[in-house]
C-alpha cells in the first residue's frame, strides 16, 4: 500500500514530464517524422520566441501579479527595431528596442505599485494604449526593413542551432539562476506568496515589482526582435494572440495564477507540451480550425485535472 | 455666519460626490469638453448615433457585472458572441423566431459550459474562459465554414437592429430593457444578495448555506445570455455575420465594466457604475469620431484615458480609506 502511493505520488509529481514522454513516443511511432533533425529544429525555433516571454510571464506570475501588454510590447519592439534599422545600425536599433520594451514593463510596473491599480487592468490599459502606439507608428500598416541585415537574429545560427533557440536556452538558465540562488529570486516567491508580510519585513515590495514587470517586458521586446526579424515585418497586430497563449502555457506549467508557487523549469515543460501538440497536429495534418479545439480542449483538460488533484489533496 | 456653514456643507458634498462617484464626475467632464470643442458632439441624433454604438457592448457589460460581482472572469464573451452571430444568421430560413430562441438557447448552453466547469468543479476561472474562448471561436469557423454569413436584406429580422419605436432605435431599447432586468436582479431579488455574499466570501457565504456553486454557475448563463442577446442585435443590424466579429468587443466590456468602478476582487459593482463605464466609453469613441481622429490614434487615447480613469479611482478609494 505504501508503495502504490509512492508511485501514485512520483506520478502525480512528475505528470508534466510524463505527458511529455508519452507525446514524444506517440508522435514518433505515428510519424516518424517527427524524429528527422530537421522537424526537431523546427518545433524548437517554433516554440522559442513563446519561451522567451513565458519565463518572463512566469516571473511576473509568481509574483502574483498579472502581465497582459506583453503581445503589444512584442510589436512595437519589432517596430521601433525596424524603425531606426536605417539610422543606427542593426546593434544600436535592436539596444533602442529592447530597451523601449522594457521601458513599457516599468511603466506597468510604476502604474501598478504607485498608483496601486489591479495588474490585470493596468496592463489592460497600457495594452491597448501601446498597441495604438503601434499604430500610430506604422499607420496601421506593416512595414519591413530594406536591408537583409536584420534577418540574421532570427534566421541565423551557431554551429547548427538556430539563434532563438540559443537565447531561450541562456535566458531560462539566467532565470533559474535568478530564482534559485539570488535575494531577488527568493523575493519573488515571499512576494508572491504574502505580500503583506514581506512589507512587515522590510522587503522594498514595490522596488521589486517594477524590476519584475521591466524584466518581463525586456524579454518580450526580445522576443518581438526575433519574431520581427523572422517575418522579416514589423507589425501592430503581430503580438495580439501572445498573451493569452503564454499564459495558458505558463500555468499549464504549473505556476499558480495567485502568485506563491511556479518554477522554470515546470514553464519549460508546459512549453514542450504546447510545441509538441502544435508540432503533431501539423504533422497529422489536422485542419487549422480543429487544431484550435484541440488546443482549447487541451488546456480545458489539464485544468480541470488540476483542480480535481488540488482538491483531493 | 450661515454662508461658511453652506460652504462647509458644500464641500462635504463635493467631497462624497468626487469620492463616490469618480468615474461619474469624469464622464461628465469629458461630456463638457467634447460639446466645447465639437459643436456637433451635442445633438439629439448624435446621442442616438452613440447609444446605438454604445448598444452592443453594453448589452455584454451588463451580463459580465453579474460574473465580477460573483467573484468570476469571462473571457470566452466574444466567441460565444461570434458563435451565436453565425447561428442567427445560419438558422433565418427556418423562421425569425425559431433562430432567435435557438441563439438564446446556444448563449445559455455556452455559459452553463464555463458555468459548470468554474462553479461546480471549481477551476479557475481565467483559464477556464481563455480555453472556452478558443473552443467556442473555433466552433464558430467550423460552423460557418470560415466564411461571412449572409442574411436576408428584407426580412423582419432587421428590425431589431435599425428599426425604431416612437423614435427610438430597437437596439437602444433593449439595452435599457437588459439594463432595467439587471438592475431588478441585482437589488431586489434574493439571487442578487446571495450573489454579492458569494462574490465577497464564498466561504462564509457557503455556511450561510447558500449554493454558492449555483450562484456562480447562473453568473455565466447570465453572461452567456447577454452574450446571445448581443449577438441577435449585431447581426440583425449588419444583416450579415463575421465568424470573428465577437473579439473585438472583448475588450470594450471589460472596460466598460471596470471603468464603472466594479473591483475584480468580487463583491462590489453595481449596475449604475457599469452604465457609467459604458457612457463614458462611448462618449470617448464617439467624441473621437466626431473630431475625425484616426483609428490608430483613438486606440491610443482610449488606452491613455483607461490607465488614467483608473489610476484616478484607486487614488480616490485609497483616500477614502485614509480618512
Amino acid at each position: 500500500m505504501q508503495g502504490k502511493s509512492g508511485i501514485y505520488k512520483f506520478i502525480m509529481n512528475q505528470r508534466l514530464v510524463i505527458i511529455v514522454l508519452v507525446l514524444i513516443i506517440v508522435l514518433s511511432i505515428v510519424r516518424p517524422a517527427f524524429l528527422r533533425i530537421n522537424n526537431l529544429r523546427n518545433l524548437l525555433l517554433h516554440i522559442s520566441t513563446n519561451g522567451i516571454m513565458a519565463i518572463g510571464m512566469t516571473i511576473v506570475l509568481i509574483s502574483g501579479a498579472f502581465d497582459l501588454s506583453i503581445g503589444s510590447v512584442m510589436s512595437l519592439s519589432g517596430i521601433i527595431a525596424i524603425m531606426l534599422l536605417p539610422y543606427l545600425g542593426l546593434v544600436f536599433s535592436i539596444l533602442v528596442a529592447s530597451i523601449g520594451g522594457a521601458f513599457c514593463g516599468f511603466f506597468n510596473g510604476i502604474i501598478i505599485t504607485k498608483g496601486k491599480v489591479n495588474p490585470f487592468i493596468a496592463t489592460l490599459g497600457t495594452m491597448v494604449l501601446i498597441k495604438g502606439l503601434c499604430l500610430a507608428m506604422t499607420n496601421s500598416e506593416p512595414i519591413s526593413p530594406d536591408s537583409d541585415v536584420f534577418g540574421v537574429i532570427g534566421w541565423g545560427e551557431i554551429s547548427g542551432i538556430p539563434n532563438p533557440v540559443i537565447f531561450l536556452v541562456m535566458i531560462s538558465i539566467a532565470a533559474w539562476f535568478i530564482l534559485k540562488y539570488t535575494n531577488m529570486g527568493r523575493n519573488i516567491y515571499s512576494i508572491g506568496g504574502n505580500e503583506f508580510s514581506c512589507r512587515l519585513a522590510g522587503i522594498n515590495v514595490n522596488k521589486y515589482k517594477v524590476i519584475y514587470f521591466t524584466f518581463c517586458s525586456f524579454l518580450a521586446a526580445l522576443a518581438g526582435i526575433i519574431v520581427s526579424s523572422r517575418a522579416n515585418i514589423g507589425s501592430a497586430v503581430l503580438g495580439d494572440n501572445a498573451p493569452l497563449i503564454i499564459i495558458a502555457l505558463v500555468v499549464l506549467g504549473g505556476t499558480s495564477l495567485y502568485g506563491g508557487r511556479g518554477t522554470i523549469f515546470g514553464t519549460i515543460l508546459g512549453l514542450l507540451i504546447f510545441g509538441l501538440i502544435d508540432n503533431g497536429m501539423v504533422l497529422l495534418g489536422i485542419y487549422s480550425y480543429y487544431q484550435f479545439i484541440v488546443r482549447g480542449t487541451i488546456i480545458l483538460f489539464v485544468i480541470l485535472a488540476d483542480t480535481l488533484i488540488g482538491e483531493r489533496r | 455666519m450661515s454662508n461658511g456653514k453652506l460652504e462647509k456643507r458644500w464641500k462635504l458634498f463635493l467631497n462624497n460626490f468626487l469620492s463616490n462617484y469618480s468615474i461619474a464626475f469624469v464622464l461628465i467632464i469629458v461630456t463638457i469638453v467634447m460639446s466645447v470643442i465639437s459643436n456637433r458632439f451635442f445633438t439629439i441624433s448624435n446621442l442616438f448615433n452613440m447609444l446605438r454604438a454604445v448598444s452592443i457592448f453594453g448589452i455584454m457589460a451588463f451580463g459580465l457585472t453579474f460574473v465580477i460581482i460573483g467573484g468570476g472572469l469571462d473571457l470566452s464573451i466574444g466567441s460565444i458572441m461570434s458563435l451565436c452571430m453565425i447561428n442567427v444568421i445560419l438558422l433565418q430560413p427556418h423562421g425569425v423566431f425559431f433562430s432567435i430562441i435557438i441563439t438564446i438557447i446556444l448563449g445559455l448552453f455556452a455559459g452553463m459550459i464555463n458555468g459548470v466547469i468554474i462553479g461546480k468543479i471549481g477551476a479557475n476561472a481565467l483559464i477556464v474562459t481563455l480555453s472556452t474562448q478558443i473552443l467556442f471561436q473555433a466552433a464558430a469557423l467550423i460552423y460557418s465554414g470560415g466564411f461571412n454569413q449572409l442574411g436576408d436584406p428584407d426580412s423582419p429580422f432587421n428590425i431589431i437592429g435599425s428599426g425604431s419605436v416612437i423614435g427610438i432605435p430597437v437596439p437602444i431599447l433593449i439595452l435599457i430593457g437588459v439594463m432595467i432586468i439587471s438592475q431588478f436582479i441585482l437589488s431586489n431579488t434574493v439571487f442578487g444578495r446571495r450573489l454579492y455574499i458569494t462574490g465577497s466570501n464564498k466561504r462564509a457565504a457557503y455556511t450561510l448555506g447558500i449554493h454558492t456553486s449555483n450562484i456562480v454557475m447562473s453568473t455565466y448563463m447570465i453572461s452567456g445570455f447577454t452574450c446571445a442577446i448581443a449577438a441577435i442585435v449585431l447581426s440583425a443590424r449588419l444583416t450579415s455575420s463575421q465568424p470573428t466579429s465577437g473579439a473585438q468587443y472583448l475588450f470594450d466590456v471589460f472596460t466598460a465594466v471596470i471603468l464603472g468602478g466594479t473591483t475584480l476582487a468580487g463583491g462590489k459593482g453595481s449596475i449604475f457604475n457599469t452604465i457609467i463605464g459604458i457612457l463614458l466609453l462611448g462618449v470617448i469613441s464617439n467624441g473621437m469620431m466626431v473630431m475625425s481622429v484616426s483609428f490608430s490614434y483613438q486606440q491610443m487615447i482610449k488606452g491613455v484615458i483607461l490607465v488614467l480613469a483608473v489610476i484616478y479611482d484607486s487614488y480616490v478609494r485609497e483616500r477614502q480609506l485614509a480618512r
